[in-house]
């Protein structure tokens, strides 16, 4: 609401010329300060020209602005009735004047002086009226404000929800390339003895028809399972000795074929001894025929014993394998971390053949606490140290209790080492030195992260260093019990 | 005539007597050496095959102890004794960055992947064996029987005969 300045100057004419009015025509100054907050003023104005800012402090001392007076409006309005102390402060926004006159000589004109009702009157109730009002819109705007304040706040906290699922997503991701390698690694594992396997099975069969292919006497039954008992008794010589070996015989007996050499090259020399004395220094028909048995019976012997150690590679994989995912997953359980160490070792077994693996862990390191989590810890530090060495080095595995009943594992490796300027970022989430995008590299860099996290969550803590002759260890130490 | 050898590298020994006993037809005409390191193997090549013969097909493992199968096939190729020689990976594991330096630095021949049928296996060796015969040897007389018969027929064929022009 404007009043026409030439009404304001009018009034002013008017005001001046009554000098009962007591008014002064007070010009002001840009900053000036007209009023302060918690003074007491004893005078009322009303502004003809320029603009004064209105303030107020808030309890913790900083001013805010609360409004404006401009011409026409009257500046200690709250204080007319009161006479409290100043509710604001006021400070002239730009250079103005202002129609002052005491409290008391304008209540007393305002009842009984009828012309200056009749001047001021509209004005007062003017600037009432837009004070309402302005009153009336704060409150619907902060009534806005608390809706947007609301609303923000539930995007901010669905966003910390979208974040931690995320989070969950990376970490479970991480683990599935982790269980990748693993699962690689088994696969090659137990190929391994299954081939061995399911080829000496395919080769006991025609070995046995051919021994039976004729009716055998006492003495030659017996002398085919002496060949079957040192079958099974003879582990694979070296190479060294069993090339020697074929040579010797080879010599010995030239007219003998090399396969057969290499059999016979396997029979304990005592054994052999008397096998040629017996058979092949005899060399009748029928005796050849036994000899031909005889070491098919041996080959028996060899075949059913690879069998026997096939399976026994396959059975340890497999308790190996129980023993590392157990699925009681939140049950704290007391446990010995060698035996998690050693089944994270075999499953392993495949990507640490081109590395030498020493493992020192001469006492027992009693814990409480999750077996298949601290096993996902020695997983991702072994993962770690390999991916550190590349083609070849010493992985190195200590444990023992410290004084203070702590236990430690050391996973030490013969690789570059960590650059010092990383060390603090390497149990980052999201931190690798891997090529990002190569797949066969594997992880998301979260390996360590998640490590630190699981011995967090056990009470432990997870260190870096490297070493003086040089490669990284990572040491783990985790609250022991008694031994 | 210098022998051919065939020479298998495998480091789990019954592993490895599963593949020598897959391999002994072949016996006959080509001695069968083997090693479970890449060290004993260099060695064996060395002092035991180059020393009587020549080396005719490897069938190499690729994760060993120490070194591994696609470094040592490298090495073969790289050397003018050794480089004529076929080389097959036999093995559970190789990725594919192993297989594609196995491919490209070692020429290599052929991949076999465990476990192998013992026919397959014998078939590759034979085809390989053949190439090598056919590619090395002046006369492929000794090795009826035992080779691919008909590529040897081929070749005999269309050698001139004695008086031909």
């Amino acid at each position: 609401m404007s009043i026409p300045i030439r009404r304001l100057e009018h009034i002013r004419e008017a005001l001046t010329s009554m000098p009962e009015t007591e008014c002064v025509d007070q010009p002001f100054a840009p900053g000036e300060e007209l009023m302060r907050e918690g003074g007491t003023y004893a005078h009322i104005s009303l502004v003809i020209q320029g603009e004064i800012e209105l303030s107020k402090r808030d309890h913790e001392g900083r001013e805010h602005s609360v409004g404006h007076v401009r011409p026409g409006q009257f500046l200690g309005l709250l204080l007319l009735s009161s006479g409290e102390p100043s509710f604001l402060t006021a400070r002239a926004r730009t250079a103005g004047r202002m129609l002052t006159m005491p409290r008391k000589t304008f209540l007393l004109l305002l009842y009984n002086l009828p012309g200056f009702y009749q001047m001021i009157g509209p004005l007062l109730l003017g600037n009432l009226v837009s004070r309402y009002r302005r009153v009336v819109q704060l409150h619907l705007k902060v009534a806005e404000l608390g809706r947007a304040l609301a609303a923000e706040k539930q995007q901010l906290q669905a966003a910390i929800a979208e974040l931690e699922a995320t989070r969950n997503r990376l970490i479970q991701q991480e683990k599935m390339a982790t269980l990748g390698q693993l699962t690689a690694s088994i696969a090659h594992e137990i190929n391994n003895p299954i081939a061995a396997l399911s080829r000496a099975a395919d080769a006991i069969e025609p070995a046995l028809l051919e021994v039976f292919a004729r009716p055998t006497d006492a003495a030659s039954l017996e002398l085919l399972r002496q060949a079957l008992a040192q079958g099974l008794r003879q582990p694979p010589l070296p190479g060294e000795v069993q090339r020697e070996r074929i040579d010797q015989l080879s010599r010995r007996f030239p007219e003998l074929p090399r396969p057969l050499l290499r059999t016979l090259a396997q029979v304990e020399p005592d054994a052999l001894e008397a096998f040629a004395a017996h058979v092949i220094a005899n060399p009748t028909v029928e005796r050849k025929e036994l000899a031909r048995r005889w070491v098919e019976m041996f080959e028996v012997g060899t075949l059913t014993r690879a069998m026997r150690v096939a399976a026994g590679r396959i059975g340890g994989m497999v308790r190996s394998l129980k023993g590392y995912s157990r699925q009681d997953k939140d049950v704290v359980d007391e446990a010995d971390l060698r035996e998690g160490l050693r089944d994270t070792l075999v499953l392993f077994g495949y990507a640490l053949k081109k590395f030498q693996v020493e493992v020192q862990l001469p006492e027992p390191l009693r814990v409480r606490g999750r077996p298949s989590e601290l096993n996902q810890v020695w997983t991702n530090l072994v993962v770690n140290a390999c991916e550190a060495m590349g083609d070849r080095g010493t992985l190195t595995l200590t444990g023992g209790r410290a004084p203070d009943d702590h236990v430690w594992v050391r996973v030490a490796d013969t690789g570059p080492g960590i650059p010092e300027a990383l060390r603090e970022r390497i149990f980052e989430s999201g931190f690798s030195t891997k090529q990002p995008g190569d797949p066969t590299q594997g992880g998301l860099g979260l390996g360590l992260a998640i490590a630190r996290g699981i011995v967090q969550e056990h009470g432990g803590s997870i260190m870096a260093e490297n070493l003086p002759a040089g490669g990284a260890a990572f040491t783990v130490r985790l609250p022991g019990l008694p031994a | 005539m210098k022998p051919i050898y065939i020479l298998c590298v495998e480091d789990e020994p019954e592993v490895l007597a599963a593949v020598i006993r897959d391999l002994a037809p072949f016996e006959e005409k080509f001695p069968i050496e083997s090693a479970t390191t890449v060290a004993e193997a260099r060695s064996v090549v060395e002092d035991v095959i180059l020393k009587r013969g020549q080396l005719g097909v490897v069938v190499c493992d690729h994760i060993l102890p120490g070194e591994d199968g696609v470094s040592f096939l490298v090495r073969l190729q790289q050397d003018a004794r050794t480089a004529p020689a076929r080389k097959i990976l036999l093995t559970a594991q190789a990725g594919l960055a192993a297989t594609i330096e196995a491919v490209n630095r070692a020429g290599l021949n052929h991949y076999l992947a465990k476990p192998w049928q013992p026919d397959e296996l014998r078939a590759v060796v034979r085809r390989q064996l053949t190439d090598f015969v056919l590619e090395n040897e002046p006369t492929v007389f000794p090795y009826f029987g035992v080779l691919e018969d008909d590529r040897l027929t081929e070749k005999v064929r269309r050698q001139p005969l004695p008086g031909d022009e």
